[in-house]
């Protein structure tokens, strides 16, 4: 529960900042395909949320956790990029993330 | 759906209400820190130096999440940028509204010194407002309980200066706490008929004294 509301709060925040940086944001990532992704930490976890910019929004696409440059779940670039790829395609619906 | 009335929603869960609390501190306040940095121009280095600390902590403060500040660091923080700090019990809320409300582009606290150049520019202006009210028929003088003792002292400032039959100190306002209607003016000469001794009911809750 401590990490949901962590996340909240750090996306609420992240949402009114105007220039979207590191250490909050990664603009790029490797082999990512156009994928960027938020970054904050909770419980000891160094959290991630994985997604991309199109037409003015950002798509969040998956959450996971990093360790020594390992997600988890492991396949989360993958999956992510899956689903960027629906999305951009307009295969699938996205929601309004309710904060 | 609307921020607030969502947040709230949340907050029904009495194990997300604890989690809450928390996220204000671990994520909330990186997010201040940055921005009174931002906000003074000045760097990680500065700080650390300011608060007697080590850069990689100070970074570890900005980073939301990273650490879990104590009171005592938060002390520190506040005092080298010489600005308040409030650690207080509120609702929810109105915990959730000043969460919402915060905006980490626009949020500013000015040190001691700009604050008080602020202020000495507004001061006479407000005093003015509030004296030139308290002379008004039929106003409370139990307005002035709302008066900051700074208020208070301004305002005594701008009334000594002023060549009236009546003048006030700040320790003159006494506002009846136990019989609110019941308004004694003890000085017989005032210019104003609502200041002229009474002993019946008057819409005005304090007493003032002339001199």
């Amino acid at each position: 529960m401590q990490e949901k509301a962590d996340a909240d709060e750090f996306l609420k925040n992240v949402r009114k900042t105007r220039d979207w940086c590191m250490p909050d944001y990664r603009w790029r990532l490797r082999d990512g395909e156009g994928l960027g992704e938020l970054r904050w930490a909770s419980e000891n976890k160094k959290h991630r949320l994985l997604g991309f910019f199109m037409k003015g929004y950002w798509y969040a696409v998956i959450g996971c956790t990093h360790k020594q440059r390992i997600y988890n779940p492991p396949d989360s670039l993958a999956t992510a990029k899956k689903r960027k790829k629906q999305i951009e395609l307009g295969e699938v619906q996205t929601v309004e993330y309710n904060l | 759906m609307n921020t607030i009335f969502s947040a709230v929603e949340k907050l029904r869960d009495p194990e997300y209400r604890r989690a809450f609390v928390a996220a204000q501190i671990n994520v909330g306040i990186p997010f201040q820190i940055r921005a009174l940095l931002k906000a003074r121009g000045k760097t990680q280095d500065w700080l650390a130096k300011k608060t007697g600390m080590l850069q990689p902590r100070i970074s570890g403060l900005m980073t939301p999440g990273k650490t879990h500040p104590n009171i005592q660091t938060l002390r520190r923080v506040a005092d080298a940028f010489d600005c308040g700090l409030a650690v207080r019990f509120m609702p929810f809320t109105e915990l959730t509204e000043w969460s919402e409300r915060f905006d980490p582009e626009t949020f500013k606290v000015p040190d001691f010194d700009t604050e008080m150049t602020l202020r000495e520019d507004k001061a006479p202006t407000a005093a003015t407002t509030v004296l030139q009210r308290a002379f008004e028929p039929g106003i409370a003088l139990g307005n002035l309980a709302n008066c900051t003792y700074w208020q208070s002292a301004r305002l005594d400032a701008f009334a000594s200066t002023q060549a009236t039959e009546t003048s006030f100190t700040h320790q003159l306002w006494q506002i009846p706490r136990k019989e609110p209607r019941m308004a004694v003016a003890s000085a017989p000469h005032h210019p104003e008929s609502w200041m002229t001794t009474t002993d019946v009911q008057m819409p005005i809750y304090g007493i003032a004294e002339g001199r």
